[in-house]
């Protein structure tokens, strides 16, 4: 019997034991430059210190499969698709790196992107063929049909630029479209123009340029960028880039276009000089800050990186490693006055 | 002495499963077999799967399986009473698709290649159906079930089973908005016939047509039609044991623009004379996805058991020869000793390995995902040792287990979902059943897991450290279970976790005798906390279900 007993006491102990609390990840104070990545996999944010040349991994837990970050003053704004889950939006204090607020989307809606106008945040929610409008708060205000599967979204001269994608249920396309709301912060007047097979996402220019890519059907159609003015609504530029381009952006009057397979694809508009830089397979999201590119490596296996380029002689500055399988996609530099 | 209800105890004596025949009486035989083996009995432990020692239940809607150690599907064997269950195009077994009442208890053993061939590297699963009764009637807010069995002997069992669960059920999302999960419909029907005459046999027949929900959020309306065919034949001439089982799946899964078809078959054939063993084994798809296929696995084994002076040891050398992977060896080495009437103990190394399936080397490249040919089989190296004790009125079972697989298949997002052989899992873990019965009006069973699942060093999606159960009968008329499942990675390589719960289930039952029948009736509550939970991320499980049940058998108090 004392035998049995013993047994059971360890067994319990042993319960006991395991029962210790997981830790929670803890918000690291970081100051000045640093790049958030948006790790659509594994459903964190990481945070890149430039400062110190360190990551600091999984910082920040996102809902679920986050797919856009987007920066207003000192918030960041994580759009969260809820494939498996509830899709929300989640704004983070950038100076805490903490959560301080979550709203819930439709469930089923597949938000993608969201943008700021003046006053109003606008959402994409591409299995609903809608975009929501916020306030600044975040309460609802109102909803539009927009085309078909909108996805990439971007607020420029008091317009709003919706890339329709055309995607269908059998995933095949329709024609693309740009929709463009004018008049965002009262309201809104639409108006639309077609463009090339599955736009997605857009850049723009100090100079007032907007440009569209137009990544393809991964079959037949391949990638384009379109150039729309943004005044007349007219397209006035075209550029064929081939394979299937999934993001874009400016800087320095250079396009930069990130192919899963190909690579980095630059397009110098003063010279017209196009550029491949190989960064491997899975090249993901971009963004442009001052004189420098970063691009994400998704990996669902593999180790993930962050490139960081310099704009102008296309040398990669820093590959920093982020984690093996995080899916890393989205991705945002804030620089913070010290 | 009065029987304790914990035990089922059993032989084994052919390849492909771990128990044929259950016997209450026979407890003594399965005390002492060197392996890490359990009998749960479903009656005491409840219909939720969480807490049973080294199972990993990993549920879904209308899918679902359970897995041993925090191993994956794939590298486990199932069966219903010896007959083989798993699908070779998925390598997967669905229980769901199986009425509920069709199960009275299951049996496992871990580490078990030598017995199964492939899929041997978390276990066997062998379910036992549920014999006995001849009528049974189930009302519940959710599931609404039948039975009935015109024929039940000891040497014949026919039954037929209907179960049905409605279209959607609400619950509360993490915003604490009461939403509906949708198109969570099926009705399964079932027939299972056993005979011990002549020669000795089983057979199975499903079918489920059923919703076939994405997760939470999925924008996919999909549904599924399924067809299962399962036997076993068995057969002693002079000193040859002779086996014969297989099934043959079918599946239709449509979706708004897209009907796939997927019908597999299975064949094993196995030979024992004296220590050898010798079998074929038969796999073949013809899918509109992977179109016609088949392949192959022959072979031998011996085994030997040797009568030392302090340790026993049993040992098992296999070669199988698969038409992919030339010759794959496996072995298993136990020892073990009885420590007078009441104590056994035993350790046992063995090596353990899984083919890879035809969805995982042949799956057509589409947009989301694509095959891989080049894959390798999965290979371990497993430890189970353990310790049973049993003493007037209590049993006690604990074990420990530790495999670490390598060339680990696992499907990957890389733009495509693609398998491959990039990783290496770790788990250990301890589990334990400890059951007490006190006094006439008092039982108590309590079960657990603690669980260690690494894959790539980074914790294992979906496998909690800890889970428990306790489950208590009290008075002969009231039965209360607690459950509970730690928290668990929800995603792979990334700190996200899925929240534990608790789930407690209690019903008073009341046997009541009319001439030569027993009915008894149960009124119960499952899930009385009304608890909001996820087995699989996105797959929200049934809240609170009042329930009543009527069985009737023949008998005497």
């Amino acid at each position: 019997m004392k035998r049995f007993i013993f047994i059971i006491l360890l067994i319990l102990f042993l319960t006991l034991l395991s029962c210790t609390k997981n830790e929670e990840p803890t918000a690291p104070e970081i100051k000045g430059s640093r790049v958030y990545i948006v790790n659509n996999l594994s459903e964190t944010v990481s945070i890149y210190d430039e400062v110190k040349d360190t990551l600091f991994e999984d910082v920040i837990i996102t809902g679920v499969t986050p797919n856009d970050i987007y920066q207003v003053g000192g918030l960041a704004y994580i759009v969260n698709s809820g494939f498996g889950g509830v899709p929300s939006i989640q704004v983070i204090d950038l100076s805490t790196n903490e959560i301080i607020k979550e709203i819930q989307l439709p469930p089923g809606s597949n938000p993608w992107a969201i943008t700021k106008s003046a006053n109003r945040f606008f959402v994409t929610l591409s299995a609903r063929n809608m975009v929501y409008i916020y306030d600044s708060n975040l309460n609802l205000i109102d909803s539009i049909k927009i085309g078909k599967w909108p996805e990439g979204i971007i607020y420029y001269k008091n317009s709003i630029f919706i890339a329709s994608s055309g995607l269908k249920p059998d995933y095949t396309y329709d024609v693309g479209y740009v929709y463009v709301l004018k008049n965002p912060d009262s309201i809104p007047i639409i108006d639309s123009i077609p463009v090339k097979t599955n736009p997605q996402d857009f850049a723009v220019s100090p100079e007032g340029e907007v440009f569209v890519l137009c990544t393809g059907d991964y079959n037949i159609q391949d990638g384009w960028i379109l150039e729309i003015d943004p005044e007349s609504l007219l397209i006035v530029d075209s550029l064929h880039i081939g394979g299937y381009p999934g993001d874009i952006t400016y800087a320095q009057q250079r396009i930069f276009a990130s192919d899963w397979f190909n690579g980095l694809l630059i397009y110098d508009l003063a010279t017209g000089k196009d550029t491949i830089i190989p960064t491997g397979y899975g090249s993901s999201r971009l963004f442009a800050k001052d004189e420098k590119v970063y691009l994400t490596i998704f990996s669902g296996s593999e180790m993930n990186y962050l490139l960081i380029l310099d704009v102008l002689d296309y040398t990669i500055e820093k590959k920093v490693e982020l984690g093996v399988g995080k899916g890393a996609q989205a991705v945002l530099v804030y620089k913070e006055e010290l | 002495m009065k029987l304790l209800v914990i035990l089922i105890l059993s032989q084994i004596y052919w390849q492909d499963t771990i128990v044929v025949q259950a016997d209450y009486t026979k407890r003594f035989t399965s005390f002492t077999f060197p392996y890490n083996f359990h009998y749960i009995n479903l009656d005491i432990a409840g219909p939720d799967l969480n807490g049973l020692p080294g199972i990993v239940p990993l549920l879904g809607a209308n899918y679902g399986t359970i897995t041993l150690g925090g191993t994956t599907p794939e590298e486990n064997t199932i069966l219903l009473n010896g007959i083989p269950l798993t699908d070779p195009q998925s390598g997967y077994t669905d229980i769901t698709l199986l009425p509920r009442d069709m199960i009275s208890g299951i049996e496992l053993i871990h580490s078990g290649s030598v017995f199964s061939g492939s899929n041997g590297i978390g276990g066997i699963v062998n379910l036992l159906p549920s014999e006995g009764g001849r009528l049974g009637i189930r009302l519940g807010k959710y599931r609404r079930s039948f039975f009935l069995s015109p024929l039940s002997t000891p040497k014949i069992n026919f039954s037929f089973y209907y179960e049905a669960f409605p279209d959607s059920f609400s619950y509360q999302n993490e915003f604490n908005k009461e939403v509906y999960y949708r198109n969570t419909k099926y009705t399964k029907k079932a027939l299972y016939w056993r005979s011990s005459i002549m020669i000795p046999f089983s057979f199975i027949f499903l079918v489920r047509e059923s919703g076939a929900p994405g997760p939470e959020g999925s924008i996919l309306t999909a549904s599924k039609e399924e067809k299962l065919y399962g036997f076993r034949i068995t057969k002693e001439i002079g000193k040859i044991l002779f086996s014969l089982s297989g099934n043959e799946h079918f599946l239709k899964y449509i979706e708004t623009d897209n009907i796939d078809t997927h019908r597999t078959r299975a064949i094993y054939t196995h030979l024992k004379y004296s220590w050898v063993y010798c079998g074929l084994n038969l796999d073949e798809v013809v899918s509109t996805k992977i179109e016609k296929r088949w392949k192959y696995d022959a072979y031998f084994k011996l085994e030997k058991t040797i009568n030392l002076r302090y340790l026993d040891l049993n040992a098992h050398l296999r070669l199988d020869h698969f038409q992919n992977f030339n010759m794959v060896p496996t072995w298993s080495l136990s020892l073990y000793r009885k420590f007078g009437r009441n104590m056994f103990f035993f350790v046992n190394f063995s090596s353990n390995f899984r083919s890879p399936t035809f969805n995982e080397l042949y799956w057509p490249e589409d947009r989301f995902a694509a095959g891989n040919s080049e894959l390798k089989p999965e290979y371990s190296k497993n430890i189970d040792a353990g310790l049973r004790m049993l003493l007037p009125n209590i049993f006690i079972t604990l074990s420990l287990y530790h495999k670490n697989i390598k060339n680990k298949i696992l499907w990957t997002s890389d733009g495509k979902w693609i398998p491959k052989n990039f990783s290496r899992l770790k788990t250990a873990g301890i589990d334990w059943e400890i059951s007490w019965e006190t006094q006439r009006w008092f039982s108590i069973y309590f079960s657990g897991n603690l669980l260690r699942a690494y894959e790539n060093d980074k914790p294992f999606i979906y496998r909690p450290n800890i889970s428990y159960l306790i489950s208590s009968k009290i008075l002969n008329l009231v039965k209360l279970q607690v459950s509970y499942v730690g928290e668990r990675p929800a995603r792979l390589n990334s700190p996200k976790k899925l929240p534990a719960f608790y789930l407690i289930n209690m019903n008073v039952e009341k046997n009541i005798t009319f001439k030569k029948y027993i009915f008894l009736i149960k009124f119960g509550i499952e899930n009385i906390l009304d608890c909001n939970y996820e087995i699989i991320r996105g797959y929200p499980q049934p809240g609170r279900e009042f329930f009543l049940n009527l069985n009737i058998k023949r008998g005497v108090l």
